[in-house]
């Protein structure tokens, strides 16, 4: 029987993975890719609590409806920021981007 | 019913699987492989579609198929109540099979399958073969999917998808600049539709709560709904509709159909036949039940435009593949316009057949076109008969079937959708309409004698008479990789029409498996059929089925009569259409363009051809108004903000440059002094402190998530010591 716990610990499998991700790529879009892999794991986290915790009204689902278009709005600027690098750095290896470096 | 449902999952997942696998594979399976994978998929997927349909035909009794549909609902996401309701809203996915859906099913995964095969062929030694079928595998799945839809939310995510598909095919050779407008044209095209489709839907929501289809039949049938008034319904019904403008190139918005012709050949063909355009009707049939009667009228209204702009235009096309595009458009007019006059059976036939021999048509272009190395210019065939006899032979069968001839499919379609037509202008004659409601039959009829006309046009100057392109002639051939599925297709194009072959039956009996489903949901016999009346009728008006079921049957009513008097003035009317066209095309096309260059001459036969040539100048229209109005409005823009903002801002500048430069004097004296040596000192801080600042986002990311995890240990362990 799937209960809470395997979802949470699915969770904890996406956002580890999302981190990991993020620490390890050089890649502006693979550490986008992690990001959105550790706001998955939140979504997964929240419409979880909200089947098995919560009362009958659906705000988990509705608060990951709002992070997956805060996601959608996020990823859509930090494409064009990552554009804007590419134009400027003809690459969007992000190391590369350490101009504001004291 | 598991094995119909398993069947049914296996039509979806097995295009699905075989992108999925070429989409990892596919480079590395190459040419010919990755075909013949895709193929293999795609035939797997047709396999299970007959498998359903024998199994559906098998489950019901002796008397036909019509017992009721399989309906399947998951509950998705609760939306609240209304007041008035007897569903509470919600939001579901939901599978929705009846006869229709089975026959449909089976028709698109069969042409799926027919064009991956003849891809094989068509493609060979293109540089990105494998990524072709990727896509072509792609847009199987979303089709199939589509039709399986209950909601129409369900149906627009698919919907999209196979604007996607589309899009990608139109554009597939991308390094043509005329493929990458025509894909981006037709990609925008239908967002402008979609807008449409989606505002409807909204208004779904908001006075329902709910787009499942069943349940909308059931609470929005015209006569019945008390949820909204009759004029919201109708403006719903048309919005609907707005989507399917778009999809099926209807009168506004089809100036995206013809250029889609850049495309690979096959893509046409199932852009034609199975899905792009036959979602656009499939949606109307499935939304038929909750259009009111003026929602109709405007469907009819728009499906005989398309009829008359899509006929007239095919009759100038100096280009094979264009001439074709314009036919496809004027036949889904026809199922528009049946739609409309409540013949939704005549529309679903006609959209059944209609694909057997427009795949046909296509096909049977393509090997023209391969053959000849890429020109679709009519003025560069001729005398082909002899270097293709199958080609020849099977495009006159797809012809004559399209032509309406006697014995072959789209005689039966197509007489059923005009009877039904006429039997409509009766009755609005006895209701004493307007004469011009009686446009509705004399626009098809009229376009019933054009329509073998351009076809005979196209056959002529394509394989008959004398060769005018020598050299290309001498090389042209046909492989049998792309006879094999011309033969196939001819061979559906001639029997699909046939009483016992399982096409009309399936059609006829969805309407009456929907009046089974609305009867056993509400436990009462299904409405009266009233037609004409601004509460028009529920589904499957002009059904002529027998009902012979244990459900309620159907009502019975004079409209028997009238369509049986339809019926005859359809026949009378158009009973030797394709002969007189057929006469007529061979006589003025005998000697190639010879006749006809001859004829424009004058201006009488001249200024018309050339309007058609530039399709009546709808393009031209759309860029001066669209484009240029938009132009202009950025020019105005331009101006108010080159001369009022900057001019503003200009001077608000010159202000405070001469406020600043007075404060610089004093600035530079007395406050600067201060700030340099504070300066220097934050400056030797700032270097050591920024050595550890590397300007590494990763290195930042890491001490984030070491100090979170600190955090939280030292949280824990607290928890745990408290």
């Amino acid at each position: 029987m799937i209960g809470l716990q395997h979802y949470l610990i699915l969770g904890a499998i996406l956002f580890v993975a999302g981190v990991v991700t993020v620490l390890t790529r050089r890649h502006a879009i693979g550490i986008l890719m992690g990001i959105e892999l550790m706001l998955n794991a939140a979504n997964l986290n929240l419409v979880a609590f909200n089947h098995y915790a919560a009362g009958p009204a659906p705000d988990g689902r509705v608060f990951a409806l709002f992070v997956i278009v805060v996601a959608a709005a996020e990823a859509a600027v930090a494409l064009a920021i990552f554009l804007n690098f590419y134009s400027n750095f003809a690459s969007v290896d992000v190391d590369r981007a350490s101009e504001l470096r004291g | 019913m598991p094995t119909l449902l398993t069947l049914l999952m296996f039509v979806v997942v097995m295009p699905l699987c075989g992108f999925a696998i070429l989409m990892a594979l596919g480079r590395r399976l190459g040419e010919p492989l990755g075909g013949y994978v895709g193929t293999g998929f795609a035939f797997a997927s047709f396999a299970a579609a007959v498998g359903a349909m024998v199994s559906w035909i098998g489950s019901r009794d002796g008397h036909g198929y019509g017992v009721g549909p399989l309906v399947r609902s998951l509950g998705w996401l609760p939306v609240g109540t209304y007041p008035g309701q007897r569903v509470p809203g919600f939001l579901d996915f939901t599978i929705y099979v009846d006869s229709f859906t089975i026959v449909m099913l089976a028709m698109v995964t069969l042409i799926a399958a027919v064009v991956h095969l003849y891809s094989i062929g068509y493609m060979r030694g293109d540089a990105r073969f494998s990524s072709y079928f990727i896509r072509l595998s792609l847009f199987g799945f979303a089709m199939t999917a589509l039709l399986l839809s209950g909601t129409l939310l369900q149906l627009l995510v698919f919907w999209e998808l196979v604007g996607l598909c589309s899009y990608l095919l139109i554009g597939f050779w991308h390094e043509r600049r005329d493929a990458r407008n025509a894909a981006t044209k037709a990609f925008l095209t239908n967002r402008v539709g979609d807008a449409g489709f989606i505002i409807g839907l909204g208004l779904l929501v908001a006075y329902v709560g709910n787009t499942t289809l069943p349940d909308l039949w059931l609470m929005l049938a015209p006569s019945q709904q008390t949820l909204m008034s009759g004029g919201m319904l109708s403006l719903i019904g048309c919005l609907l509709f707005c989507g399917a403008i778009g999809k099926s190139a209807q009168f506004p918005l089809h100036t995206w159909l013809p250029d889609a012709m850049a495309g690979p050949t096959p893509v046409s063909a199932l852009i034609h036949a199975a899905t792009m355009v036959a979602a656009g009707v499939f949606l109307l049939i499935r939304i038929d039940p909750i259009l009111t009667g003026d929602a109709r009228l405007f469907v009819v209204v728009i499906g005989a435009i398309t009829i008359a702009v899509g006929t007239l235009c095919a009759l100038a096309q100096r280009d094979l593949k264009q001439a074709l595009a314009y036919s496809t458009m004027a036949q889904l007019g026809y199922m528009v316009l049946g739609v409309g006059v409540g013949s939704r059976d005549g529309a679903g036939f006609h959209l059944l057949t209609h694909a057997f021999f427009k795949a046909l048509l296509f096909l049977a272009a393509g090997v023209v076109i391969h053959g000849m190395h890429h020109k679709s210019r009519l003025e560069g065939y001729g005398g082909l008969y002899r270097r293709m006899p199958v080609t020849a032979t099977t495009f006159a069968i797809g012809a004559l079937a399209m032509s309406a001839a006697p014995f072959l499919s789209g005689y039966y379609s197509k007489e059923m959708l005009l009877g039904h037509a006429a039997a409509w202008v009766h009755l609005a004659a006895d209701e004493h309409r307007s004469g011009l409601w009686s446009l509705a039959l004399w626009v098809p009829v009229v376009a019933a004698y054009l329509t073998p006309l351009y076809l005979m046009r196209l056959w002529m100057l394509t394989f008959a008479g004398r060769p005018r392109d020598l050299k290309a002639f001498a090389r042209a051939g046909e492989p049998g990789i792309l006879s094999f599925p011309l033969v196939l297709l001819s061979g559906l194009a001639i029997v699909s029409g046939y009483h016992w072959f399982p096409v009309r039956s399936m059609v006829e009996s969805s309407g009456v498996e929907t009046r089974a489903y609305a009867a056993w949901r509400t436990l009462a016999p299904a409405p009266a059929i009233d037609p004409l009346d601004h509460t028009w009728p529920g589904p499957a008006v002009f059904s002529s089925v027998d009902t012979d079921f244990d459900v309620t049957p159907a009502p019975a009513h004079p409209l028997a009569a009238r369509v049986e008097a339809g019926m005859n003035t359809a026949v009378r009317y158009t009973h030797w259409a394709w002969l007189i066209g057929i006469v007529a095309g061979t006589i003025l096309y005998a000697r190639g363009f010879a006749f006809t260059d001859r004829l424009c001459r004058y201006a009488v036969f001249n200024v018309p051809r050339d309007w058609l040539r530039h399709r009546m100048y709808f393009d031209d229209l759309y860029r001066w108004v669209l484009v240029g109005s938009a132009r202009a409005i950025g020019q105005v823009v331009d101006r108010f903000d080159r001369y009022i903002v900057d001019g503003l801002i200009d001077g608000a500048a010159r202000l405070y440059a001469s406020i600043g430069r007075g404060t610089a004097a004093a600035d530079d004296l007395i406050v600067d002094g201060v700030v340099r040596g504070v300066t220097r000192g934050i400056w030797e801080g700032g270097a050591g402190v920024g050595a550890s600042q590397g300007g590494r986002i990763r290195v930042y990311v890491a001490s984030a998530v070491l100090a979170a995890a600190v955090l939280a240990s030292v949280l824990m362990t607290w928890v745990v010591l408290r």
